[in-house]
């Protein structure tokens, strides 16, 4: 399951990420590593970025990048 | 003792604001991430031996945008002394993930708890106590905006530097420590000893810049996979997840936070980031900005200005301002009005009679306000006017019976200043002539009616001498005096507390002094017309400012590129994009540096080269003068003209994201939604002022200089094979007259194809302030009604009157989409990397852009408007037609694949 199929309200656990690149440095270094706690906030108007809270701040990122982000529902 | 300290920190951390207090300077802040993007130098406010470096926000020292390797370089160049770490209390565990990569450099390291009021007021407990010993490291709370704890910050800085005691790195895991160790001893002999462990990570995350730098590792590539097979990961998400454990290991004894109800924050981002109403919402924000600094309170003011302080003289009046129809302007203006008028009429009607041999200097010279020398030399010296005196009521009776007997007709034109409609009068004086002005009138109005102008004009009769029964706005019949029986106003003085304004008392000062004629020409119709003319809009400005100044510092601009993302991504770009977008409203040169925060560089360039298709404040006094003078302050013209820069960059984006050269990767989003801030007034003020301080001494520079040029190039020139003084008459064989003819012929298609509007296109490339300050000279030299000639010159190079608002639409799309002035032209040089083809392409895109644009809006008006079909009608579809093809042909395959 990846941070994309999460509804938004619902929580999940960061497990691993796959993507490579620069974007993937980038998601690391904003928090989103390994065990961290992720709760899906809001959609953007037109269906795309999500708003999420991680490390208790609001982040924003693409569905394109959270699609490589695996996650366990909480 | 010189001290270097380097202030680091996340981005949004309140690192400028916290520079701004150390220093006393006034940097540029904002509340979005990326707002500095150079380095910048300066001294302690109260120990000028402690040098101060702000640097530009970085989440790690992994460098990802260009603005991040700025703060990597200096820190490994190592000219710290000490680095101040600016936290950001309210996000705490994220920003001391790069606390951690800090304490690697073998720098002293001062923590700075920043944004500790947010902390205590959303209830958060954080016992900065526990933080220090826990990482090992000083720790002070401060409020960089109210200026608290900063003296402690100051001394705990320099006891730092002083000691050089560099900070114990954040502990690993054993298993990772040891092979990290392992790698240390392999490392190029080159290595600073105090930046082992920094390189050994960065080696172990396969840092391609580091590499570089420092040459490659042997068997590198046994110790990257000594750890992946160790952690079952890749080795920077090891290291990555190792200083977010270390991190997660203590964070909740040192901070408590509540699982509270909605933080304000939060229950604002339900409305303005909500699904349906996200979209409207930034409209309208948008919409009111620009329709706010333009329409209305602006207007009012820069009306104020222009007609008081920069014309005649103003009203000292408390009732005007609640009631515009009341008060000493309004009885004052009742009075003036229907005398100009009379008096137009006069003369109109005398230069008819005077065709018909009629002689009328008698009547001129005692009716008229301003009878001419001419009239006044044939009185003879010692003549003074008085319309009571006998002499004067049996002339006056001579000529109406000669003038009732030949039946004349006087006709002038007036356009009223606040509506902008034309009135056509014709002058009668007698039954007879009456009808026949009756029956010139009614022919007009149908060939008004024709052309569908009879929103904008009319015409009707005038009596030379007489009472009429007239319809008032109520719709009652009343008896009006016309012509000669009004009476003059007295005056301003007779009806308030009247302030002349600046040329009136300039004008006065230099004839008292007996200042030479050609001097008082330059100062009255050269200088004060030109800058006078720009710093009329100031007050425009400073709303525009300090509306901008509020939207940048609450935090909405990050919400705005997360609303917008999926829009920009259509087209490569990010919704990031749109910062550089609303900073490029105050300026140009900013709003081009702000593209630094975007990651790719074919995104870059593009955004660079589109940039300045928003107007920015120097061109406001355009979008003004068109708005109000020509549209006769009608509420869409300002916002369309941002949304018509917004829908350039847009278009030209889509267009040339599909083309070679910005073919590649989409540009990716990811950006943190900061907490709303409410900003305090006085910064909002300061903010304001420091801008419009900046047009203001701007306008007393270049503006200055380049209005006397525009008044010379235009007052002297060739006439009849001789070097001369053209003046106002002769204005047509100036030397500006020649250069703007030799390349007017360009703006034809465009319908604005005089020397005027050409050599204003040209004197906006210095600043743009100067189209305004270049056309007041030309145009008016000193007459405060010069708007009204441009729009008749328009109506002129247009071919014909019906096409004036056409015309000056299309002159301002073209003022406001060409390339921009020389100082945005260098920065784009700078971010393009020197005078290379991207420069060029970025200028002639431009231009080009312009022009297509301002030709189509002119050839397709003109078309709808007198049904004209030319060539230029077939270029403008032309041009529409390849817009809408190079907006919907399908993407190359290339990019295809790419942005999927």
């Amino acid at each position: 399951m990846t941070l994309n199929d999460i509804a938004i309200g619902s929580s999940c656990t960061v497990e691993k990420l796959n993507d490579d690149g620069e974007i993937r440095r980038r998601i690391m270094d904003m928090g989103i590593t390994k065990g961290a706690e992720i709760c899906v906030q809001k959609v953007a108007p037109l269906g795309d970025p999500i708003d999420i809270t991680v490390r208790g701040y609001h982040l924003s990122l693409r569905r394109s990048d959270a699609q490589n982000i695996e996650v366990i529902p909480a | 003792m010189a001290v270097t300290i380097a202030l680091v920190g996340n981005p949004n951390s309140g690192k400028t604001t916290l520079f701004n207090q150390l220093t006393g300077n006034r940097q540029y802040v904002g509340n979005w991430p990326g707002v500095t993007v150079e380095r910048k130098t300066g001294t302690l406010k109260n120990d000028h031996d402690v040098e101060v470096v702000d640097l530009p926000g970085i989440y790690s020292l992994t460098p990802y945008s260009n603005e991040e390797v700025v703060a990597r370089d200096y820190l490994i160049s190592r000219e710290a002394n000490v680095i101040l770490d600016i936290v950001d209390a309210s996000n705490l565990e994220r920003n001391l993930y790069l606390t951690t990569q800090l304490m690697e450099f073998g720098i002293p390291v001062v923590v700075a708890l920043n944004q500790m009021d947010i902390v205590h007021k959303r209830g958060y407990q954080i016992d900065s106590k526990e933080l220090s010993e826990r990482l090992g490291l000083p720790v002070v709370e401060i409020s960089a905006l109210q200026g608290d704890g900063i003296d402690e910050l100051i001394s705990a800085a320099k006891k730092a530097a002083a000691s050089g005691q560099a900070p114990k790195p954040a502990p690993f895991s054993d298993d990772l420590e040891a092979l990290i160790a392992h790698l240390e001893n392999d490392l190029p002999a080159s290595v600073d000893p105090r930046l082992k462990r920094f390189y050994a990570i960065k080696y172990l995350e396969r840092d391609e810049k580091v590499i570089k730098e420092l040459g490659k590792i042997s068997d590198l590539e046994n110790h990257v996979h000594a750890v992946e097979a160790r952690f079952g990961d890749k080795a920077d998400a090891v290291v990555a997840n190792a200083r977010y454990e270390y991190i997660t290991g203590f964070i909740n004894k040192v901070q408590k936070r509540k699982n509270s109800a909605l933080s304000t924050t939060e229950k604002i981002d339900r409305v303005v980031l909500n699904r349906i109403l996200a979209l409207p919402i930034f409209v309208l924000v948008i919409i009111a900005i620009y329709w706010i600094s333009i329409s209305t309170v602006g207007k009012y003011a820069t009306d104020c200005v222009n007609d008081g302080v920069f014309g005649d003289g103003w009203f000292l009046d408390p009732v005007a301002i609640v009631n515009p129809d009341a008060g000493a302007q309004a009885a004052y203006d009742a009075d003036v009005d229907p005398y100009n008028v009379a008096q137009q009429a006069i003369a109109a009607y005398l230069e008819a009679a005077e065709e018909a041999g009629i002689d009328t200097t008698a009547i001129a010279a005692n009716f008229l306000a301003e009878p001419g020398e001419e009239v006044l030399e044939a009185m003879g010296g010692d003549f003074e006017a008085d319309p009571e005196s006998e002499e004067a009521q049996a002339a006056l009776d001579a000529f109406k019976a000669a003038a009732a007997k030949s039946g004349v007709i006087g006709e002038f034109m007036a356009v009223d200043a606040d509506t902008t409609v034309e009135t056509d009068y014709f002058v009668y004086y007698g039954a007879e002539s009456e009808a026949a002005a009756q029956e010139l009138a009614d022919a007009r109005n149908a060939e008004i009616e024709s052309e569908g102008r009879a929103e904008a004009a009319e015409a009707v009769i005038y009596c030379f001498d007489g009472e009429v029964e007239a319809e008032n706005d109520e719709g009652e019949t009343e008896t009006v005096t016309q012509g000669i029986q009004v009476a003059a106003p007295g005056e301003p003085s007779e009806y308030g507390i009247w302030v002349p304004g600046i040329p009136v008392i300039i004008g006065s000062a230099l004839k008292s002094i007996g200042c030479v004629d050609w001097l008082y020409d330059l100062i009255m119709d050269g200088i004060i017309a030109g800058v006078g003319a720009v710093l009329g809009f100031v007050p425009q400005i400073m709303i525009l400012f300090f509306l901008l100044a509020i939207l940048e510092s609450c935090g909405y601009m990050a919400r705005v590129t997360f609303i917008l993302d999926r829009i920009f991504r259509r087209f490569g770009l990010s919704g990031k994009t749109f910062i550089p977008m609303i900073v490029g409203t105050g300026c140009g040169v900013p709003g081009i540096m702000a593209s630094r925060t975007i990651e790719s560089e074919s995104s870059r360039h593009l955004t660079v080269m589109t940039t300045t298709f928003m107007p920015c404040s120097a061109k406001l006094p355009i979008i003004a003068l068109i708005s109000t003078a020509v549209f006769g302050g009608v509420w869409w013209v300002g916002p369309l003209a941002y949304f018509m820069g917004i829908a350039s960059i847009v278009i030209s984006g889509i267009i040339l994201k599909k083309t070679k050269p910005f073919l590649g990767e989409t540009t990716p989003y990811i950006m943190e939604l900061p907490e709303y801030r409410l900003p305090r007034f006085v910064d909002l003020l300061r903010s304001m002022w420091e801008r419009a301080w900046a047009f203001i001494k701007k306008a007393g520079t270049i503006i200055l200089l380049a209005t006397i040029i525009v008044w010379f190039l235009s007052g002297y020139g060739i006439y009849e094979g001789k070097f001369m003084w053209v003046g106002e008459d002769l204005m047509d064989h100036s030397f500006l007259a020649y250069f703007g003819n030799s390349f007017a012929w360009l703006f034809a298609p465009l319908g604005f194809a005089n020397w005027q509007a050409a050599s204003s296109v040209i004197t906006g490339l210095i600043a743009k302030e100067n189209v305004i300050g270049t056309m007041a000279v030309v145009f008016g030299g000193g007459n405060s009604a010069w708007p009204l000639v441009f729009m008749q010159s328009l109506g002129v190079a247009a071919g014909s009157a019906a096409l004036i608002h056409v015309a000056a639409f299309s002159f301002m799309t073209f003022q406001l989409l060409c390339a921009p002035c020389f100082a945005a032209i260098g920065a784009i040089k700078r971010e393009m990397g020197g005078f290379n083809k991207w420069f060029w392409a970025a200028l002639l895109w431009e231009c080009g852009w312009a022009y297509a644009v301002a030709l189509i809006i002119f050839q397709i008006g003109k078309l709808v408007i007198t049904g004209a079909f030319g060539f230029w009608t077939v270029v403008a579809f032309a041009l529409l037609a390849l817009i809408l093809f190079g907006l919907f042909r399908p993407a190359p395959k290339a990019l295809a694949a790419k942005t999927k």
